[in-house]
């Protein structure tokens, strides 16, 4: 016999609201529905009423987990568009931003998948410390603490301060201890293991086929990330390897995020001591800003959720549309074909082992 | 099983890391965005922080000043998303922002700041 | 001045219900500030000194609510049932001796007991069933199907503890603990009697009746607000009475060198409960299928080996 669940659009399962249909007989899923659009604020159609560096503040909103991640794209896509180039130092501050941004994106899902899986917040607590002392260094950089605005043509609105190094490198050395002990309170834990190994597998071919990117296609055995394959900023000078897992449960996606907040320290330790000197500030807001010729551009870039590509029609003064492709939105249409056949309360293992942020997925 | 108890017990041993509000606050460093600060009589009333925001935050309004009656920026707290653009544009630096974020008001029309109370 | 019986009776009610009331409240306040702490966060602060004012404060709260009671309810059983469970319990506390005097001396106390503790799950299903709500009704489920796997481990453990005292009779338990305690003597059947005694308190990892992120909070989604004080009143004297049972049969009860009895059963249930406040901050929910397995593969055939080697060993 089967029966409908209904899954609010508000629980306390930290995403967000999303509202999910599923359709269970005894205890195992038939079928899953999604049911989003309850975030949804029309940033797409807000940016053509704006001047270009109006939208900096909207586009930031869309994830407001890594927020500069998404500011970067944006930028970037203007740059494209007007034929500006960053210099070699903007780069590598741009490169390290954003790494700190995507580590601080991974502690916070460590933290919540925690807590989805029922450890009632001591993993969230103890890694929202991380990610707090990492948004107090990104303070001191910008001045603002979540939603920086700090990306400008050409480089960055304020470039790092003369101590920035030094405590850098003490918050990434201090962090490599905690990732030690984070895997040691997680991976010796039996009831972990047995909560997230061999749950919610997702085949290649299927990972493939339904178009997921980021960590939920590495840890299928996919060798896809962007900042390798359309290199972009400075990662080809520092060496960096993407982290892959075969198995595709959801142990294996917690496994590639834990991997890849390590490549991140390593990347950033390279990058400090590569950053050439120079100057790294880029253009200020002016009340007109120099005319854009009109044309078509997309950037792509890895998001710490996935692929997030922007699709831009410029005109002189404002974007004439603007197109996003979110990696959220792609993920959880594969929540489908994954949790066929998965048992109720695995449901939540897999959802939190996606990494939704619903402001990512309704735009 | 024994491994993650003991690290429970080491966060026993660790300090806390909240900090109780109204007695404890935070650091802030030097160049945060918090609420902002008018100086009327460098203001020249161009209306760039008007055309500049986003959100339609500013709006100028008449005001008296020691030079006359000239319009000044009323800025409407609630829409504020504190980018910080009102401050780069400002041609003579009349905007800032400063680091002051407690404004809690009972009642909502408070929020719209008029320009003598940007102080 | 000669105190007749039935003075002493009253006196003894009274003061095992001022113990009960006392625990409870003391235990609500340690486990809220411990896990606050290993959570790196300070716990209820402005109330009172330290916080300690905070549940009062919560209950008072809860009781001045006003009770709904949803439609599709069976009234009778939606309102009775919680009452019977807080009786229960409490009646359970009693059947346990105290020293000094305090508390009765039954010669089947064991028995007693757990032949009463096993209609809690009863009672909980009960409330849950009687809600006429779907999520009230799978939890109440959940809470039997998992009651009937750990009850088995949790009375054969007893029942190798009884064998080697020789009688069921509670206080005689605890004199013959007076050499060393019988956690030395059979450390598989307190690790056995302890994790069932968990999934009997239903505590973390076991925690699946009020599984907070899945069912919102299980059979306890529809009931009103006083009924939710009591439910957390019920939530700690299970506690206490669970604590109560492992010190007394495995941790040696009120012997100790120095200080009077009672102190050291204090000391000691409340050592008990503060490890069972660590587990909870630990670790993780465990998933239905799991824990049946759990419970039948892993603890029952440890407690049925246990059993075996006390025998071998020491009863000949």
């Amino acid at each position: 016999m089967l029966t409908r669940i209904n899954v609010g659009p508000i629980h306390p399962s930290t995403h967000g609201v999303l509202r999910l249909v599923v359709t269970l007989d005894g205890d195992t899923i038939v079928d899953v529905e999604p049911h989003i659009g309850f975030l949804h604020r029309g940033v797409e159609k807000l940016a053509e009423n704006r001047m270009y560096m109006q939208n900096e503040g909207y586009m930031e909103k869309i994830d407001y987990v890594a927020p500069m991640a998404y500011s970067d794209l944006y930028v970037a896509a203007l740059e494209e568009a007007m034929g500006i180039h960053p210099s070699e130092r903007a780069k590598y501050v741009r490169l390290i931003l954003l790494e700190f941004q995507r580590i601080a994106s991974h502690l916070l899902w460590l933290g919540t998948f925690c807590n989805d899986l029922g450890l009632m917040f001591t993993m969230f607590t103890w890694t929202l410390k991380d990610r707090d002392l990492i948004l107090n260094l990104l303070q001191d950089v910008t001045g603002s603490r979540m939603f920086y605005v700090n990306m400008r043509l050409g480089g960055v609105s304020i470039d790092l301060p003369p101590n920035f190094e030094e405590h850098a490198n003490k918050l990434l050395d201090y962090l490599e201890k905690r990732f030690k002990e984070y895997e040691a309170f997680l991976e010796k834990n039996p009831v972990f293991i047995e909560r997230t190994k061999g749950v919610g597998v997702l085949k290649r071919e299927d990972a493939i086929a339904l178009g997921v990117t980021g960590p939920v296609l590495r840890a299928s055995g996919v060798n896809f990330d962007v900042r390798k394959d359309y290199a972009y900023y400075a990662y080809e000078k520092l060496h960096f390897i993407p982290q892959i897992q075969t198995k595709g449960d959801s142990f294996a996606r917690y496994k590639v995020r834990m991997q890849e907040m390590k490549e991140s320290i390593k990347l950033i330790r390279n990058a400090l001591k590569l950053m050439p000197e120079g100057d790294a500030l880029g253009m200020p807001i002016k009340l007109i800003s120099p005319p854009v010729k009109e044309s078509e551009v997309i950037v792509r870039r890895e998001l710490p959720r996935g692929e997030g590509m922007i699709f831009m029609v410029t005109d002189k003064q404002r974007p004439y549309r603007l197109s996003l492709r979110t990696p959220a939105f792609i993920n959880l249409s594969a929540l489908k074909q994954i949790a066929k056949g998965a048992s109720y309360a695995d449901l939540f293992s897999i959802l939190g082992s996606l990494d939704l942020v619903m402001a990512d997925v309704d735009r | 099983m024994l491994r993650p108890i003991i690290e429970t017990i080491k966060a026993l041993g660790k300090e806390r890391f909240t900090t109780t509000f109204p007695e404890e606050k935070e650091r802030q460093p030097d160049n945060y965005r918090g609420l902002h600060r008018l100086d009327i009589e460098t203001c020249i009333s161009c209306g760039a922080c008007e055309r500049i925001c986003p959100n339609k935050t500013i709006t100028m309004v008449d005001a008296n000043t020691s030079k006359g009656r000239r319009k000044l920026p009323q800025i409407d707290i609630e829409r504020c998303l504190f980018c910080g653009l009102c401050e780069e544009v400002c041609p003579t630096r009349a905007l800032t922002l400063t680091k002051n974020y407690e404004y809690t008001e009972f009642d909502r029309r408070r929020f719209i700041r008029r320009p003598e109370e940007l102080r | 001045m000669l105190i007749g019986s039935v003075e002493k009776l009253i006196i003894e009610v009274i003061a095992v219900f001022i113990l009960i009331v006392f625990f409870d409240y003391i235990f609500g306040w340690l486990e809220r500030k411990t896990i606050a702490k290993a959570q790196l966060r300070h716990g209820p602060t402005y109330l009172g000194k330290f916080g300690i004012l905070q549940n009062l404060a919560d209950i008072l709260k809860l009781l001045t609510k006003e009770n709904v009671i949803p439609k599709n309810a069976d009234k009778l059983i939606f309102s009775t049932a919680p009452l019977l469970l807080l009786a229960l319990f409490i009646f359970l506390v009693y059947l346990l001796p105290f020293p000094n005097g305090l508390g009765i001396d039954i010669s089947i106390g064991l028995l007693a007991v757990f032949v009463l503790l096993s209609f809690s799950p009863l009672l909980i299903f009960l409330t849950g069933a009687a809600s006429g709500n779907k999520f009230s009704l799978i939890s109440a489920q959940r809470s039997v199907i998992m009651s009937l796997a750990y009850e088995i481990p949790l009375i054969l453990s007893a029942a190798a503890v009884a064998l080697y005292a020789g009688s069921f009779n509670i206080a005689n338990i605890v004199y013959s603990q007076a050499k060393i305690p019988f956690i030395a003597l059979m450390p598989i059947g307190f690790f056995v009697f302890f994790i069932a005694m968990l999934a009997e308190l239903e505590r973390p990892p076991f925690d699946l009746r009020e599984a907070d992120s899945e069912l919102i909070a299980g059979w306890l989604v529809d009931v009103g607000a006083p009924y939710y004080a009591m439910a957390l009143f019920v939530d700690y004297t299970r506690m206490f009475l669970g604590s109560l049972l492992i010190s007394l049969l495995f941790l040696g009860g009120w012997l100790g060198p120095y200080l009077p009895g009672l102190i050291w059963l204090l000391i000691k249930v409340f050592v008990v409960a503060v490890v069972i406040v660590i587990i909870r901050a630990t670790t993780v929910r465990m998933r239905l299928d799991r824990l049946m397995r759990f419970g039948w593969f892993w603890l029952l055939p440890l407690a049925v080996l246990n059993i075996i080697f006390t025998f071998m060993l020491f009863v000949k």
